[in-house]
């Protein structure tokens, strides 16, 4: 216990440095006498220590305390390469679009010992890898350079078992669309960093609702079986009628909802490259057409709206209106007087052009506006169009797009002035995310009086029962609606042979749910239709059997037969009680 | 002595207190590899979850569920006349609720006959 024993302190005094020098260090502690020169020694040799110990300190406050910072800023830039996304669902919460982990191979050529080893093995695995390309690439010193995004497990372990120095996996996130092309042009799509480029993958970009911490599921306003459905018939209806395009919606007339929209051809977002052929282009938001005779429809509710004509009007139809350069006549040519429904169900070109101009320029500009047609429609999807429109407004103008020539406008568009048309006339935005009614009222707009809405509704049942949509009818579901037959306008006028056939309907007339829009390009007449290439024997059946299939599934109950209203029964009934 | 005596128990509780502290540390470090083998489990399994919720709704796209009801269902779409509401139910032909007012006949009549004279 020696070394706990104090031992007497021999204070050598005015012997100089020498003897402290000579002094061992643990003894020293004591010495409360030592001579000044000793003192300041010893003073500067603690504060060495405590200096050397001070650094000590802070550097393991800062090696242990602020390692995780430091480790954090490490993996940051690997963060800006995975771009986290939210999945997204459709209405039933039925995942459409999700972000899966994947590896993908990268190289720090700092570390690379012998590039041609690296390129012949990395070869060896991935026989897509061009060597030229590769061996240049890992020329180049960088810390940093993708080989090969997306491994497959087996890539992954064989390349890991290379072993070699300054090949690097790095996890990322990649999108996967596993309902494949049912949706492609409402989803969108990603590039190779995980952004969105189109769609809504774009717009929950653009809002921010990807890549953050919390990632909530986006709920799509689609129905996934309705837009199943609905695609599978406009895939057999664009074999069927030889068409070159196809497109179509279902809108919820109270929410603004789309239930389902389709485009043919589309793609699958899985291999997005595909989306960069022009033939693909979402015809429903990105496309503006001449719709042609189902405007009527926005121009007989225009007239009855704005007072200038009752359904009793009357119109000479007898002979073709000669204006400018060109001639108006009805295809379903009548050559008698017609009253306003019958305007509408024989789609009588003069009867619309006459009831137009009674409406006159002005106010037909400024319903038109009104009703949506005129300004650029804007939902969540990126892919819009301007509408198309004469610069100046002539009479001959008022007259054609009294008949849907003259203005283009998307069809998304259109069905959303439908939709205003049939629910009491309240236009409300269209729109690709799930939405409550409440909601959507509190951006709808009245256009239109209730009470023209009602014989909007009369009208189109009409033209269902007794006009040119027959075709469009079906058992039990009450469909009402306006056929449209538009000669597509090209360099050297509107060609006769070249059709743009669309139905634009709603269901149940009764108390519209939903509108319907179905716009084919270029059908041929074939067999079945007698050669017909018009709405009547094109779209309006196409609606029908789409309407068949997604009304049971969208919840709409069936009218049994013999309790079905008659036409003459509905009118009434609507004038009594106007929504 | 005394002195002695407490050098002695503070030794001791130091190499006590030496010899505790090793164990805990490394006990600790053995915690936190646990702990960080199961965090990485759970992040496994996360994934896992994440890639078949993938794979389930691949498995029921629409048109694979169209063919297997194809082949193993006898089901067709539904048509607007197989949706009947109640209102459209044809109303009942007989009333079937019993008559308690009407007095029984047969062997129950001379039952309760029977029971009244006791």
């Amino acid at each position: 216990m020696s070394m706990f024993k104090r031992q007497p302190v021999v204070t050598p005094i005015g012997h100089g440095r020498a003897p402290v020098k000579a002094a061992p260090a643990g003894q020293g502690s004591g010495n409360m006498t030592a001579p000044v020169g000793s003192r300041a020694r010893f003073v500067f040799v603690m504060a060495a220590c405590s200096l050397c110990f001070g650094a000590i300190t802070l550097r393991l406050v800062g090696v242990t305390a602020l390692q995780p910072a430091g480790v954090v800023k490490s993996a940051g830039a690997a963060q800006k390469i995975r771009y986290k996304r939210p999945d997204l669902t459709d209405r039933n919460d039925i995942i459409m679009a999700k972000d899966l982990n994947k590896t993908s191979l990268y190289a720090d050529s700092t570390k690379i010992i012998d590039v041609d080893e690296v390129v012949e093995r990395l070869t060896a695995i991935l026989p897509e890898i061009d060597p030229r390309r590769l061996r240049a690439k890992l020329a180049h010193k960088s810390k940093f350079i993708w080989i090969k995004r997306g491994l497959t497990p087996r890539q992954h372990a064989r390349i890991f078992q290379l072993g070699l120095p300054g090949l690097e996996f790095e996890r990322e996130n990649s999108r996967v669309y596993p309902k494949g092309q049912i949706a492609a042009h409402i989803l969108g799509h990603v590039n190779v960093d995980n952004k969105g480029t189109a769609g809504i993958e774009k717009y929950i970009d653009t809002i921010g609702l990807s890549n953050t911490d919390t990632l909530a599921p986006v709920r799509l306003s689609i129905d996934l079986r309705a837009q199943h459905a609905m695609r599978e018939e406009l895939i057999a209806a664009m074999k069927l009628y030889k068409a070159k395009a196809i497109s179509a919606v279902v809108l919820d007339v109270h929410t603004g909802e789309v239930l389902a929209m389709s485009s043919l051809p589309d793609y699958d977002p899985n291999a997005p490259a595909k989306s960069l052929n022009k033939n693909t282009l979402n015809r429903m938001t990105a496309g503006v057409y001449e719709l042609g005779s189902v405007f009527k429809a926005f121009t007989v509710a225009m007239a009855l709206d704005v007072g200038a004509a009752t359904l009793k009007s009357k119109y000479d139809a007898r002979t073709a209106i000669k204006a400018a350069s060109f001639k108006i006549d009805d295809f379903h040519a009548k050559r008698r007087i017609l009253t306003v429904p019958e305007v509408f169900i024989y789609s009588s070109n003069i009867g619309a052009a006459k009831i137009a101009l009674d409406v006159g320029m002005e106010q037909q500009k400024a319903f038109l506006k009104r009703i949506g047609l005129l300004t650029r429609l804007q939902t969540e999807l990126p892919e819009s169009r301007q509408p198309i429109f004469p610069k100046i407004w002539r009479p001959v103008n008022v007259m054609t797009i009294g008949y849907g020539h003259g203005l283009a406008v998307s069809p998304l568009q259109a069905a959303s002035a439908a939709a205003a048309l049939v629910n009491g006339g309240k236009l409300i935005t269209p729109t690709f995310l799930k939405r409550s009614e409440a909601a959507a009222l509190f951006s709808a707009r009245q256009v239109l009086k209730p009470e023209t809405s009602a014989k909007m509704r009369y009208l189109m049942r009409l033209n269902v029962t007794e006009g040119t949509a027959r075709k469009a009818d079906v058992p039990g579901y009450l469909v009402g609606g306006k056929t449209g037959t538009a000669e597509k306008a090209t360099r050297y006028g509107y060609a006769k042979n070249k059709l743009l056939t669309s139905f634009m309907g709603t269901f149940p007339v009764n108390a519209p749910k939903y509108v319907i829009l179905v716009v084919l390009d270029e059908p041929k007449g074939i067999e079945q239709t007698h050669g017909y290439a018009t709405s009547g024997w094109n779209a309006a059946p196409v609606s029908a059997k789409i309407i068949a299939r997604i009304a049971p599934m969208l919840g709409v109950l069936p009218v049994s037969n013999t309790a079905q209203p008659s036409s003459g029964a509905m009118l009434a009934a609507f004038e009594k009680e106007p929504r | 002595m005394f002195l002695k005596v407490v050098n002695t128990v503070l030794v001791t509780a130091t190499l006590a207190g030496a010899v505790y502290l090793y164990n805990v540390k490394y006990e600790v470090a053995a915690y936190r590899t646990h702990l960080k083998t199961l965090e990485n489990q759970v992040v496994a399994e996360g994934e896992a979850i994440n890639d078949l919720n993938a794979e389930w709704s691949y498995l029921n796209r629409p048109e694979r569920l169209k063919v297997l009801a194809g082949r193993y269902l006898a089901l067709e779409p539904v048509h607007a006349e197989q949706i009947v509401t109640m209102e459209n139910l044809p109303g009942r032909t007989r009333d079937f609720s019993p008559d308690l007012s009407a007095p029984l006949g047969g062997y129950a009549g001379i039952g309760s006959a029977t029971s009244r004279i006791q």
